[in-house]
């Protein structure tokens, strides 16, 4: 069933996200004095943890790839939101899927899943494992719900709020794929990188190692301390000054031109100024106009609605953190 | 094949002893060091630090480095890092994006924030380890660092973990070998979801809506605390530990016999003596967690950098590194030195 392939292809298939029947949407609060975010219906996800939602993405992508769960040799999984702190959401879905292999958990925001899944080509290239499963899943509308119980909502934690949304979605990465299966993709490249120099304009600051004497505290819940702040004049300035032009310079390396691109936004624009940048303007498929911003879980949510193209994954995070991927259409 | 060019790390100076630590909890000296072998540990947390406090970053850019230097390269020659934390200065986006503006004036680097408990280091070589070999890159820097002791809760009902962890950083800096040096010639990766409850910190949890809220701070134990069944703990690290050293080996072609240093994770000494017991060679291991504690995803790093200074390990020894944690998730590595 497999087709024999060179040592140094790697394969991505069965993009899928999670049931869409368990999501919910939500009109998002509106925001009169800017226009950020767009009157999205935010996808969340009541009924489900991170780690049940992992589930249902994993097991959709087993049956599109065609790969059994018992060859799955390792896990990969991108959140910035786990079940619970530590352990991560990794260790819970691997017991879901009744899998025991090693499972990696990355923190890279809505780089999660660019990240992840080079991390799988560079193991599937090394002989680490030879099928990866690749999970990106962001429960971040539950950063919120204390303002309800009274703790003090500020601008700019309303602003994150509006934006922010639940999703999650997974891929196989292999040495091998199943040709007779649609969707095939062959890795070509990726890319991360990142100053770090603007991760203020968009961050959550506790619970912190470094806050002293105690990292979080009942009276910092109260005052809102815990809540995610996004300033998107600010983020907008700081993608500019260091991202923007490195996706320009990326995409004249590529070697191949991607027609069509993948982007995810934080707020309204982002993923335009990339598109307009790539020459893709018109080839550009973002969900956060329909779901919201859903961080790790964004690039391959919108993937799993397209096929047959040369596809640019690139996407900017909170950091500024930024990262490309480029794949092409294989097989049947 | 990625070899280790050069190792550091970095601790906070302040010295936490078991005697000061009766000051806040029902404990002493002598119950501290019979369960665990720890005598002391170094603290960051306010009230401990005499230095100032040291952030988990400061921690990581210090033993980053003290392995630069060691590997007689320039922060500049840096090509990517693999960051293994459970304790970051920010909930998001982490402590990874702190440490690139750290390093930003020489130039954007990839930061990668692995999140695999006492494991974490030794899942974070494995990706460091896979850029090399794929030649993605030429220098890969990978640091474990953990700020424990501001998540301890200072009291008798804190005190099964508060008297166990430490902070601390350890890192090494990676580069590619030619054909005939040594370098890391096994990496294997374990994990068994089924005892995720068995050792964590559940809040900020997002299993069900509002991740943290004023309640999770109700009763003895907040949420925000660490908990551990360390009777199950125990029982499989023992276990785990000299299984995955075995497995790693025979991947390799490799025997006990041929291993000269191995460096465990420090959880408790106790552990580390049952896994030198099982192999039979207790004398081949490396332990400082009397003097640190369990610094987590540091400690491993952190003890061998520190046996490196000491001369305990020597070019062409068979070293191994081997770890088990929260998860469960363990591993170990195996590296001609």
């Amino acid at each position: 069933m497999s087709a024999e392939i060179g040592a140094a292809d790697v394969f991505v298939s069965g993009i899928s996200r999670a049931d869409s029947a368990c999501f919910k949407a939500r009109q998002a609060s509106s925001i009169p004095a800017t226009s950020f975010a767009p009157a999205v219906l935010q996808q969340l996800l009541p009924e489900l943890s991170p780690s049940e939602a992992a589930e249902s993405a994993s097991r959709n992508a087993l049956a599109k790839s065609g790969f059994e769960l018992g060859q799955v040799q390792f896990v990969i999984s991108a959140t910035q939101t786990p079940d619970f702190n530590n352990p991560g959401l990794v260790s819970r879905l691997l017991h879901r899927l009744g899998l025991n292999v090693g499972g990696l958990e990355i923190r890279q925001g809505a780089c999660g899943a660019v990240a992840a899944l080079e991390i799988s080509a560079r193991f599937v290239q090394t002989g680490q494992a030879d099928v990866i499963l690749v999970v990106a899943a962001d429960m971040l509308s539950r950063y919120f719900g204390a303002e309800e119980q009274g703790a003090v909502l500020s601008d700019s934690a309303a602003i994150a709020r509006s934006v922010m949304a639940d999703g999650a979605a997974a891929f196989v990465v292999s040495r091998q794929a199943i040709n007779s299966k649609q969707g095939v993709l062959r890795y070509i490249d990726s890319g991360i990188s990142g100053y770090g120099q603007g991760f203020r304009d968009f961050h959550c600051h506790l619970p912190s190692a470094s806050r002293f004497p105690q990292r979080i505290t009942r009276e910092d819940v109260q005052q809102g301390l815990h809540f995610p702040v996004l300033n998107p004049l600010a983020l907008l300035q700081s993608l500019d000054q260091r991202v923007f032009a490195d996706y320009r310079n990326k995409r004249l390396a590529f070697g191949c031109t991607p027609t069509q691109l993948v982007s995810h936004s934080i707020v309204n624009g982002i993923a335009e100024r990339i598109a307009q940048l790539c020459d893709l303007k018109d080839a550009c498929l973002d969900c956060f106009p329909d779901v919201g911003f859903i961080g790790s879980a964004g690039i391959p949510w919108a993937m799993s609605q397209i096929s047959g193209a040369t596809t640019l994954w690139a996407v900017a995070s909170s950091g500024p953190q930024w990262g490309w991927a480029v794949l092409e259409p294989w097989g049947a | 094949m990625a070899r280790v060019l050069g190792t550091g790390h970095a601790v906070p100076r302040h010295v936490v002893t078991n005697a000061d630590l009766t000051a806040f909890m029902e404990t002493s000296d002598e119950w501290i060091q019979q369960r665990s072998g720890i005598r002391e540990r170094r603290w960051s947390r306010q009230g401990f630090a005499t230095q100032g406090e040291a952030r988990n970053v400061d921690l990581a850019l210090e033993a980053l480095h003290m392995a630069l230097s060691s590997a007689k390269i320039d922060s500049s020659a840096l090509d990517a890092v693999v960051y293994a934390t459970i304790t970051p200065d920010e909930e998001f986006p982490g402590s990874g994006v702190l440490l690139q503006e750290l390093l930003a004036p020489a130039k954007a680097v990839p930061v990668f924030e692995v999140r695999n408990h006492c494991a974490g280091f030794i899942y974070a070589l494995a990706v460091a380890r896979a850029y090399i070999d794929s030649g993605t890159y030429k220098h890969v820097a990978v640091i474990g660092c953990e700020l424990q002791s501001t998540g301890l809760l200072l009291s008798s009902a804190g005190r099964g973990t508060a008297v166990l962890f430490g902070d601390g950083a350890g890192a090494f800096v990676l580069g590619a070998s030619t054909f005939d040096q040594p370098g890391i010639i096994g990496i294997e990766l374990c994990s068994d979801g089924a005892f995720a409850d068995k050792l964590g910190v559940d809040a900020p949890g997002f299993a069900r809506a509002c991740a943290l809220q004023a309640s999770h701070f109700d009763g003895e134990q907040p949420l925000t605390a660490p908990r551990m069944e360390g009777q199950l703990v125990f029982k499989m690290a023992s276990q785990k530990m000299p299984e995955v050293i075995r497995k790693v080996l025979q991947k390799c072609g490799l025997g006990l016999e041929n291993l000269d240093v191995i460096v465990p994770h420090q959880a408790n000494q106790r552990i580390i003596e049952m896994v030198g017991r099982d192999l039979g060679c207790p004398e081949k291991i490396i332990s400082n967690i009397a003097r640190y504690g369990n610094t987590t995803a540091a400690s491993i790093p952190l003890a061998l950098s520190e046996a490196v200074t000491q001369g305990k390990i020597q070019h062409g020894q068979l070293v191994c590194l081997v770890s088990f944690g929260a998860g469960f998730s363990w591993g170990a590595a195996l590296i001609r030195w």
